[in-house]
């Protein structure tokens, strides 16, 4: 029912690629030259070109995934053969480079394509292990439906703090407001509760997964001697513990949502800035011939 | 006093005040009687703004009263404006309460106690039907409501909603946001409504939002006073209850008019509730001199009504008037070379064919301007096999080859029809069919001929009988004729069943096999206390089979998962048929050996079970084709949601962040293109279509009315201004300006023009839902854009093979 890319048709593109791998690797290896192996000689032009048509090729999957007409194969089959075939200009670039390097921008070319080539490793282990953590964690939701559950929430608790004593209202609205789910990026990468609470004494504390404030409604609770807001308060601290359950899953698909996809910010633009590199080592190699 | 008339027309809709304008132009004597105060009672409630179109286009106008496509408040100011310009004799608040007497001396009766007398009476009292009122003392227009236009214009009140169906719920929920509400409910319980709304209502009881009186009904309301709040009161289980309210909101319901009608003499071809009055031609109903026009006719749409106002008032007066439409059949019928009449061909076609014979003039002429007349030469295609047209073909003259599986082609001739099993069932053709020597067709689209099937009640019997006869003989016996299977055919029946309901159970005694004419069902085997489904069979297949052939008790429960229904054969008719076919024990032994294979292989997957149960409920069971993702797959890049909205209008038709999950599926909201499209029950310009494909579109002609939006039990029907269309990559890699095409929230869908500039004046919300990407290349442009292979489009068939497959 489901073909995910990486067996897409059989793995046909693994295929090409291990083809491609060897083909490269034979050609390197059979070299019968009086000099080291570089990118200068036939076989390393070759591999060279190759090379840059691929690290081409591939940053055009960018292109063809927004080609929304085309019906030039599928973009799952473009995304199969980016993979497999970026695998290989792994090794087709390295071979290429003959392993010599140096603080010079033919090196710098190389070193951008590696940080692109092996981020989108990290991409593919992520896309095949973070969608199916996503789906285990908000256990058949979508996000937005998880943000309309907490919206309820919040409304059943204001409609019950209005029945009770107003020092507790203002505390209990004010744990609501001041609850965050990941204001800053770095936040919402590590999952972390910056929630926080004004107490009438204590002045603002820490409110991680609501303990705070449901520590406070314990105690009103202890002092608490009408029978019908003690009942309040204490359907107050359920759905507390609820809602605080409910915001640790928002939070962690946040999380999982972030990771699933932070590997494209070193992706996408290390793959125009190793296109630069290239051209420029293209330019600098014919130059200075 | 009584005031005498020529002409009274009952109604100021658009039928009536054509008829109305019509009469005043050639000053006959003539009252044009409107129970509300204004014209047009049903446009006057549309929502503000609305924009109406004039569907049909083809059609031409003819009526002294102006109508253009154009906003509510102009159509409906360019109508008070002619009323006043052709000095029309009406008179508002004039409720009609009986019609009594004959041609010449009609006596109309009025709620306010007048009398009419009119030699002609014109019905266009529409479908809308009286809004059932309160009824009680005290109550005043200030107070008591029946509509709501704004419910964020009132705030902090208490108010009571009188009510249980779905307005009332609604009414009541959106009102609860800001003031106090309770909801007052007749009965125990809210079962009239929709689910969606019963779990709304019953959660905000449940939460305290609104409050509830069940049981209770209002006897009486104080007078008004001072005080911003007056006392209602109420008869509830329990005795007399009261309470205070700043204004009631009552959602009754309307009361249909047929039952006012038929009170005037007006007689009905059957009880359908859908079923329209007996006319001629001319539009006179059973009762001399009065007529009827309009949606009330059969006709909904505003133009057909304003003709027929004019055509009315000209029959009346004794002068020959060709209907609006008679150059289009004139037209139509181009095509059969022939120097007839257009009443001759009409007349000829009735004759001609025994299925039409019975129908009422007026509506067959309706029918075949919805038709298309087809001259083929021989040999040319009709249709193919498993295509997913659902028209209706009749035979004028000639005749058509009809190629089944195996044997020799069915010949077909004159009078004869084909095409209705499809029609029937909502499936694909089952047989391929070629035209004939000297063939002639009718090609009459579903929708058209459902209407005729549900006024006429001979036709759909001979369409019933047929129908088992055909089914009976390409399932199991196409070497057998048709005369042969006669006396078996008689004998089945024809079952109905609603989602859900149980066909057989599990070791019931086998009795009858059952062939499934449209719908379908889910076979369920018992597993640990619980019926889990282990397969599901579409329209066109039979189950009960092994039971009939062995004689042994049901091996699994077979249960509607949708509205269903079946052909079912008794076993001694069956055994009947297979003494007279000797090759279909073998046939049929062999479907039992498979099945009983399958069971075996299904039973032990309870996964697989809930999937496909799951699945069912989501309403795949009257899918053709649905589109799944897979959870495990799918990276949340909304490229799908992208790829839809810029290849359709910049409107994504399906919503990835909207519908349910089980285990990694999801089915988001995404049209199911079912079998038998909701949303096609009730499409004034008959805008929506199947393709051959079996993709259901909606055409150019869409008028806006929403409906098919209603109908859609999926809710995968938006209405949309029609976009900018697609943006160039280059510009906006370059220039920027992306579009918003995804939205977390999943009641409100983005469209370009909610979010950017105000849409045109002249631009109108339409219906845009998903069509498969029929048009392009290569297929559905979101399976085709999802880079990880997570959503995919199925057919119920592949999705159950596969599950079945993969979890067993």
């Amino acid at each position: 029912m489901f073909e995910s890319f990486l067996i897409h048709r059989s793995m046909r593109w693994l295929r090409w690629s291990l083809v491609l791998m060897l083909i490269a690797l034979v050609g390197y290896v059979a070299q019968d030259l009086p000099v080291p192996r570089n990118g200068g000689t036939a076989v390393g032009y070759a591999l060279g070109t190759v090379a840059a048509l691929l690290m081409v090729w591939l940053t055009w999957l960018g292109r063809r995934k927004r080609n929304y007409r085309s019906s030039f194969g599928t973009v799952k089959g473009w995304t199969s053969a980016h993979v497999y075939l970026g695998v290989a200009l792994i090794v087709v670039a390295t071979l290429h480079t003959g392993f010599q390097f140096g603080a010079n921008v033919h090196t710098l070319a190389f070193v951008l394509m590696m940080l692109v080539c092996l981020s989108g490793i990290y991409g593919v282990w992520a896309y095949s292990r973070y969608p199916f953590k996503i789906n285990e964690n908000s256990k058949g939701k979508m996000r937005a439906a998880l943000f309309e559950e907490l919206k309820e929430e919040d409304r059943q608790i204001v409609r019950l703090v209005g029945q009770v004593d107003q020092e507790v209202d203002k505390v209990v609205r004010g744990a609501l407001e001041r609850t965050e789910i990941g204001t800053r990026y770095i936040d919402q990468l590590l999952g972390k509760d910056r929630s926080s609470v004004q107490l009438p004494d204590k002045g603002l504390c820490d409110n991680r997964d609501m303990k705070t404030v449901a520590d406070y409604l314990v105690g009103v609770l202890d002092t608490c001697d009408n029978p019908s807001e003690a009942e309040a308060v204490q359907r107050l601290l359920t759905l507390m513990g609820r809602r605080a359950r409910l915001l640790s899953r928002i939070r962690e698909d946040v999380r999982l949502a972030e990771l699933l996809r932070i590997w494209l910010i070193i992706h996408i633009p290390f793959a125009f800035a190793a296109l630069a590199a290239v051209a420029i080592h293209v330019v600098a190699v014919f130059i200075y011939w | 006093m009584t005031e005498k008339y020529q002409i009274a027309v009952v109604g100021a809709g658009p039928g009536g005040l054509s008829a109305a304008a019509h009469a005043a132009t050639l000053e006959v004597p003539h009252v044009l009687l409107e129970k509300s105060p204004a014209v047009a009672d049903t446009i006057q409630k549309y929502q503000k703004g609305k924009h109406v179109m004039a569907e049909p286009g083809i059609l031409p106008l003819r009526s002294e009263v102006p109508f253009a496509q154009g906003t509510r408040e102009h159509i409906l100011s360019e109508w008070d404006q002619s009323l006043a310009d052709n000095g029309v004799n009406i008179q508002f608040g004039a409720e009609v309460t009986s019609i009594e007497g004959a041609k010449g001396d009609f006596r109309i009766s009025l709620s306010n106690g007048q009398q009419v007398q009119a030699e002609a009476v014109v019905l266009g009292i529409g479908v809308q039907g009286n809004l059932r009122t309160l009824g009680v003392e005290g109550e005043s227009p200030d107070f008591v409501e029946y509509q709501l236009d704004d419910p964020d214009a009132i705030t902090d009140e208490t108010i009571l909603v009188v009510g249980a169906g779905d307005a009332a719920i609604e009414n009541a929920v959106a009102l609860a946001e800001h003031n106090r509400v309770t909801i007052v409910n007749r009965r125990d319980e809210f079962a009239r409504a929709k689910d969606g709304n019963i779990a709304l209502i019953q959660a905000a009881i449940e939460s305290g939002e609104i409050t509830c009186l069940y049981n209770s009904v209002p006897s009486g309301i104080s007078p008004a006073s001072d005080e911003p709040t007056r006392i209602v009161s109420f008869s509830t289980a329990d005795g007399e209850a009261t309470v205070a309210a700043n204004r009631v909101i009552a959602r009754l319901g309307a009361i249909p008019p047929r039952s006012l009608v038929e009170s005037f003499g007006v007689e009905f071809p059957n009880k359908d509730p859908a079923s329209l009055p007996i006319l001629s031609t001319r539009y006179e109903s059973s009762v001399e001199g009065l007529y009827v026009i309009g949606a009330l006719a059969g006709y909904p749409l505003i133009k057909q009504a304003m003709n027929q106002g004019y055509e009315v008032v000209e029959t009346i007066l004794g002068r020959e008037v060709q209907p609006a439409d008679h150059d289009l059949l004139e037209d139509k019928f181009r095509t059969l070379g022939t120097n007839d009449s257009v009443d001759d061909v009409l007349a000829r076609m009735q004759r001609d064919i025994p299925l039409f014979s019975e129908v009422n003039p007026l509506m067959f002429r309706e029918l075949i301007l919805d038709s298309k007349v087809h001259k083929p030469s021989q040999g040319e295609l009709i249709f193919s096999k498993n295509d997913y047209t659902n028209s209706f073909y009749s035979i004028l003259q000639g005749d058509v080859r009809i190629e089944v599986d195996s044997g020799t082609p069915i010949i077909s001739g004159q009078g004869n029809f084909f095409g209705e099993l499809s029609l029937l069932s909502g499936r694909r053709r089952s047989a391929t069919v070629r035209a004939g020597d000297h063939c002639e067709l009718i090609e009459t689209p579903r929708k058209s001929m459902n209407k005729l099937l549900n006024s006429v009640a001979a036709a759909k019997k001979v369409l019933d009988e047929t129908f088992v006869l055909r089914v009976i003989q390409g399932r199991f016996a196409p070497e057998l004729s048709i005369e042969a299977l006669q006396p078996i055919a008689s004998a089945a029946k024809l079952n109905e069943y609603q989602a859900g309901e149980t066909i057989f159970s599990e070791g019931d005694d086998a009795d009858a096999l059952h062939l499934i004419r449209s719908g379908s069902v889910s076979i369920l085997k018992q597993y640990e206390g619980k019926d889990l489904p282990m397969s599901y069979v579409s329209a066109g297949n039979y189950v009960g089979e092994m039971g009939v052939l062995g004689g042994y008790k049901r091996s699994a429960t077979v249960r509607a998962s949708v509205k269903t229904q079946t052909v079912s054969i008794d076993a001694d008719n069956f055994k009947k048929l297979l003494a007279l076919n000797e090759d279909l024990r073998a046939r049929i032994s062999e479907v039992v050996s498979g099945r009983l294979k399958d069971n075996m292989s299904n039973q032990s997957s309870e996964e697989a079970g809930g999937v496909l149960d799951f699945l069912l409920q989501q309403g795949l069971g009257e899918a053709t084709d649905v589109l799944l993702i897979n959870k495990s797959l799918c990276i949340n890049c909304d490229n799908c949601e992208t790829a839809c909205a810029q290849t359709h209008d910049g409107t994504s038709r399906l919503n990835r962040q909207g519908g349910a999950i089980f285990a990694e599926v999801h089915v988001p909201t995404s049209c199911r293109h079912c079998e038998d499209p909701h949303c096609m029950k009730d499409c004034p310009p008959d805008a929506i279509q199947r393709a051959p494909g079996g993709e259901v579109f909606i055409g150019d002609n869409c008028i806006g009315c929403g409906n098919c939006e209603r109908n859609c039990p999926y809710d995968v029907i938006q209405m949309a201004y029609p976009g900018s269309g697609e943006k160039s990559f280059w510009r906006n890699l370059f220039l920027g300006e992306a579009q918003p095409v995804s939205n977390p929230d999943p009641v409100k869908w983005v469209t370009p023009n909610d979010a950017g500039a105000s849409p045109q004046a002249s631009a109108i919300k339409k219906a845009v839902k998903c069509d498969m990407c029929k048009d392009l290349s290569g297929g559905p442009a979101c399976v085709r854009a999802c880079p990880t292979g997570a959503a995919n489009r199925l057919s119920p068939e592949q999705f159950v093979q596969t599950i079945s497959e993969r979890l067993v």
